[in-house]
């Protein structure tokens, strides 16, 4: 079933300083030092996704 | 791969204030980097006021920048004057095609003086005759009959009209074009035919396209890779097919999850 994702944008509002990051080979994310590994994690998961 | 292929374009650390220091002030744009490489078209998304028409104004040189480089060719355009010599050559090698066809194009003149007013400014043309032949070719180009070069825009209709603003930015013979939400105000069944008619020109001319939009689903269409914008800033860039498929910044999934499915029982389980 599709689900409707809402962006909290206050998130942003942590105080932690942001950069364009690449996460895997030409993917840029806007992401600050906590967050990368989670964006990698993700990137992982649906390269793991097309393999299966 | 686009990393090897020639920067045509370079955007570094782009800031566009409006009304700075004052209580009015807008921060547009805030550090914004990213290249463009010749051939290559870069889709620009997100939301209305997220500051993409603003990024690719500052580009062309509408506004002057409040800080950041932007190099053309190699060259930094952020910090020529208006009217300079400079200014007027770089100015042939970029055009726009502008929203809304029906603001965009003078009602007073014809549509052949439209066109060519490029062609004039640049003194492309080697007397009127060839301005002639040149503005047929080019209504030719876009799928526009060379008879009507005679005729005023309010007489076509907003897809026709939108090839004439085609036109008039082909005249000078441009190697980049900011096509800025050039298919949001016409008709759903006249969109797809302007997106294949741009699509069409870039192979002929090789051309370099920044294309602004807020609908995902037609910038994928037709850009290689994609930017998404929100609050002045760049989210995150990649390839059209990386940022559709496999989305990684919260923002873009939530841009995507509103694209409508056109599948009624999709929509129903919505």
């Amino acid at each position: 079933m599709r689900e409707r994702i809402y962006y909290d944008a206050s998130a942003e509002n942590d105080g932690a300083e942001r950069s364009m990051v690449e996460i895997t080979p030409g993917h840029f994310v806007f992401a600050s030092e906590d967050e990368i590994q989670g964006y990698k994690d993700q990137a992982a998961k649906y390269a793991e996704a097309e393999q299966k | 791969m686009a990393e090897e292929r020639e920067k045509l374009v370079q955007v570094r650390h782009l800031v566009q204030t409006f009304n700075p220091g004052k209580k009015s002030e807008v921060r547009a744009i805030q550090d914004v980097s990213f290249d463009i490489y010749r051939g290559e078209t870069l889709g620009l998304v997100g939301e209305s006021g997220s500051g993409k028409t603003t990024t690719g104004r500052a580009i062309i040189r509408l506004y002057k920048p409040t800080s950041g480089e932007i190099l053309f060719d190699g060259n930094d355009i952020a910090g020529l004057h208006n009217g300079s010599k400079q200014m007027k050559e770089f100015r042939r090698e970029m055009q726009m095609i502008f929203q809304d066809p029906y603001a965009s194009l003078n009602p007073r003149m014809k549509v052949k003086d439209i066109i060519a007013e490029g062609i004039d400014i640049h003194h492309l043309a080697k007397d009127d005759a060839d301005r002639d032949a040149q503005v047929a070719n080019l209504l030719q180009l876009v799928g526009l009959n060379p008879d009507h070069a005679t005729r005023y825009p309010h007489e076509f209709s907003g897809g026709q009209r939108q090839r004439i603003g085609i036109a008039r930015a082909l005249a000078v013979q441009p190697q980049f074009i900011i096509a800025d939400e050039p298919i949001s105000a016409l008709d759903v069944s006249i969109q797809a035919q302007v997106v294949n008619l741009l699509k069409n020109i870039q192979e002929q001319r090789n051309l370099t396209y920044l294309f602004i939009a807020h609908d995902l689903s037609m910038v994928k269409y037709i850009s290689d890779r994609i930017a998404v914008m929100h609050y002045g800033r760049i989210v995150e860039l990649s390839t059209a097919d990386e940022v559709y498929n496999h989305p990684l910044h919260p923002y873009t999934q939530s841009l995507l999850s509103a694209i409508p499915i056109p599948d009624p029982e999709k929509q129903k389980n919505a």
